[in-house]
């Protein structure tokens, strides 16, 4: 690890791979500011820039969201030479905006890391790695240029790149580092490890090597998928050692990528730090331990044989590819019925002419052909294409069907390997499922040949026994459906000791599972974004405080009273500018027109009554009151109340910062945090 | 020598009450300032903070409630001081005045 590395501890790294998936806010210069002083006591030596994948226009030459997501942030101080980003790459979300979306993530862990068949995410981050990097590098070229315009003596610092990943993230920042070398550092926390068979797939040179090592064409799926698993393991972590001593890894024991990585293909790159964040619980791998691996190479090349229908159509295509249903099929329903619809309110009659063949008796040495004109209804275009397309979509969910229905033994028998309690309850509902698929294969039949051969030959009058026997199989195929997502729902509410196992295993899998787990030791953990410190006091009782949120309302609160204090400053003075002051000058005002009465009567000549009379003097008897005692008294009080106001709030304000330090007195660190932002 | 007792408008009638305005609008400030700092500490609250927060902090808000009613209330009186700061500088501006003066004998022409 470099020393001078901003990010400089599994904690901190920790924290901002959680803080990238924005599930409270999204991650900001502020934020990443927040947790670096929370964990280190110290203002960040630099300046922080935050880049998103989400702004960049594009993300990749296919131009459709693959569903990654990831943040590059820059740290930067010319006059310390300090020059540093560092790649995030999010892990698995369990549906792209915020679970509303398609699951891509899990899609590509399956699709893109166990078979290596697509490479959507990995190329999207590789752009936007390379796309901001470039950025960076402009900027701060730029800013050496003026600082040096300018006068100082600053020279350009190459910027250092740093990786962290977590699951999915921990997957892709790893291969960026294996196809491109450009960090100096990458840390893989609870990651899904690259495989083989997805770096044969991206890696040409790799792909090759393994061709002439194992003497197999890597392009097709079945030689490549043979080559004994281990074998291939060895082979590829000593291709890829140099260019992975750089990968550092940290791994809740618990967690449940970790107790899949020891299946066919997976890697292990560089370092690993283990920690055991669940002393009572030791993860989900004994579990799994006992599925083999001629079921896991099964199912891996039914899954490279659907990953064609994921990558060209995303979550649509890969359910068309398993089951030749998709949202489209019941659309296409829909138009047939509507089109037969019409069709019966009335159809438009031709009469083509029929050659009638006459001969034979009495004349049987004689035949002739007679054209006799036959009503025949006339089939509207649109029917007669739904039908045709309706009928080529059966015979391909026939195809379909049946490959999956031979593919689902496997799934039975790495479901039986497992040590999942309830598991024969799970595979008997698989078997229904199973049963209700054999239902719409049987429902097909043979009608769908017979109906393709004849819907061609549009002269033939059987429509109504193909509409009749089209939409009984539709009906059938709704019907099915319905149940077998019915039998997918009971299944996860089968009770079983897995899913408990399981859900730790996940919530193991939590990047702010790994940060706490890390802390607990010091009397940290986190939930959130948040920092929650703890202890135990003498009498046995536990103490938590949210010390994350306690600094929010500290400082928002300063900030308030800083802001209640401009107020009452303003106030004042627009008191005394339009009370105090304005009433002094009125009355000066006052006196001089009346000293100017006086001084000057023959100008107010005009009061003297008619006649011929001659101005002597004015008096003017002035009387004065002065200003309002209620009116400076009013005002006076309101000052004083919220003089007074501030003077409570801060001090409230004061004592749950001081509570807090007492509490956690041995902690230097707490006082900082409260004072830095 | 004759003399008239009367009063005089120095300067003329001016309605000074809209200076109630300028000050409500800084007690509505300090209101919104506060009320601001409350929400934020609600949202805060809405999950635990530890007991040693929460009871400076509900100190804090119930200081903020006593606060919002003492605020309407210097409010309404900024109308009533207003009113009265312009009667009164509307009555100083009339002030009671004594004109002496002779009259003069006009000597018919010869």
């Amino acid at each position: 690890m470099e020393k001078n590395e901003i990010l400089n501890t599994d904690i901190l790294r920790a924290r901002i791979a959680e803080l990238e998936y924005g599930k409270t806010e999204m991650i900001s210069a502020d934020l990443i500011r927040r947790i670096y002083i929370e964990e280190t006591g110290k203002d960040i030596p630099a300046e922080i820039t935050v880049y998103y994948s989400k702004d960049l226009n594009k993300t990749n030459d296919l131009g459709k969201d693959s569903g990654f997501d990831g943040t590059i942030i820059h740290f930067y101080n010319a006059e310390q030479g300090l020059n540093q980003s560092y790649t995030i790459t999010r892990g698995s979300e369990n549906g792209e905006d915020g679970g509303k979306g398609m699951p891509h993530d899990w899609i590509y862990n399956s699709f893109g890391i166990f078979v290596g068949k697509v490479q959507d995410q990995y190329l999207d981050a590789r752009y936007f790695d390379k796309a901001i990097s470039k950025k960076i590098n402009e900027k701060v070229d730029a800013d050496i240029n003026n600082r040096k315009i300018k006068g100082e003596e600053v020279n350009k610092v190459e910027l250092e790149k740093f990786g962290i990943g977590h699951s999915l993230g921990g997957n892709l920042i790893q291969m960026l580092q294996l196809m491109t070398g450009s960090y100096k550092n990458v840390y893989a926390i609870n990651d899904a490890p690259p495989s083989a068979y997805q770096l044969a797939s991206i890696d040409r040179k790799f792909r090759r090597s393994i061709s002439r090592q194992f003497n197999i064409n890597p392009d097709n799926d079945k030689e490549l998928y043979s080559i004994p698993p281990s074998q291939l393991k060895v082979f590829a972590e000593k291709y890829y050692k140099e260019k992975g001593k750089n990968i550092h890894h940290l791994t809740a024991e618990e967690d449940m990528l970790f107790a899949v990585s020891g299946f066919r293909g997976f890697l292990n790159l560089g370092d690993r730090k283990i920690i055991d964040t669940d002393p009572g619980f030791e993860g989900i791998r004994p579990a799994l331990g006992n599925i083999s691996d001629k079921d896991l190479h099964n199912l891996q090349i039914y899954l490279a044989y659907l990953a064609p229908y994921y990558s060209e159509n995303g979550m649509d295509g890969l359910l068309r590819g398993a089951t030749g249903i998709d949202k489209g099929l019941f659309t296409l329903i829909d138009t047939v019925e509507q089109e037969w619809k019409v069709f019966m309110q009335g159809p438009d009659w031709r009469f083509p002419s029929i050659n009638i063949k006459l001969g034979g008796f009495p004349f049987p040495q004689t035949s002739m052909d007679i054209p006799v004109p036959v009503p025949i209804p006339h089939m509207p275009k649109g029917l007669f294409i739904a039908l045709g397309e309706l009928n080529l979509r059966v015979l391909e969910i026939k195809t379909k069907l049946s490959n999956l229905t031979k593919n689902l033994p496997a799934l039975f028998s790495i479901l039986a390997d497992t040590a999942i309690v309830m598991k024969d309850e799970i595979i008997s509902y698989l078997k229904e499922i199973k049963g209700h698929l054999k239902n719409i294969l049987k429902s097909i039949g043979n009608l769908g040949g017979v109906i393709l051969k004849d819907v061609i030959t549009p002269s033939d009058i059987r429509y109504k026994e193909y509409f009749v026997g089209l939409m009984k199989i539709a009906a059938t195929i709704k019907f099915e459906t319905a149940n077998i997502k019915e039998k997918i729902r009971k299944i996860f509410e089968v009770p079983n000791g897995f899913a408990e196992d399981f859900s730790k295993a996940v919530e193991a899998h939590g990047v702010g599972h790994v940060a706490s787990a890390l802390a607990m030791k010091d009397g940290v953990r986190y939930e959130g974004n948040d920092m929650i410190r703890f202890k135990t006091e003498s009498n046995g009782q536990k103490i938590e405080v949210n010390l994350s949120s306690a600094v929010r309302i500290y400082q928002l609160g300063m900030d308030k009273y800083s802001d209640k204090e401009n107020v009452l400053t303003r106030m004042r003075d627009i008191y005394h500018r339009e009370y105090i002051e304005d009433y002094q000058n009125r009355k000066n005002e006052l006196l001089s027109s009346i000293n100017h009465m006086e001084s000057n009567p023959n100008a107010y000549r005009f009061l003297l009554p008619a006649g011929d009379v001659e101005m002597r003097g004015i008096t003017v008897h002035e009387s004065i009151r002065p200003l309002e005692n209620s009116l400076t008294e009013t005002f006076e009080d309101a000052f004083h109340y919220f003089n007074e106001e501030q003077k409570r709030g801060i001090a409230m304000l004061n004592k749950i910062r001081s509570s807090i330090e007492e509490l956690f007195h041995e902690d230097k660190r707490i006082s900082a945090i409260f004072d830095l932002r | 020598m004759g003399q008239i007792n009367r009063t005089y408008r120095f300067r003329p009638y001016e309605d000074l009450k809209n200076k109630s305005a300028l000050f409500k609008h800084q007690f509505e400030e300090m209101g919104r300032l506060g009320y601001e700092m409350v929400m934020s500490i609600e949202k805060e609250l809405a999950s635990s903070l530890g007991r040693i927060v929460d009871e400076s902090l509900k100190a804090l808000l119930q200081n903020h409630k006593e606060n919002e009613s003492i605020i309407n209330r210097y409010i309404s009186q900024m109308d009533l001081v207003a009113d009265r700061y312009s009667q009164n500088i509307n009555d100083m501006k009339e002030q009671s005045i004594t004109i002496y003066y002779e009259e003069v004998e006009i000597s018919a022409p010869k």
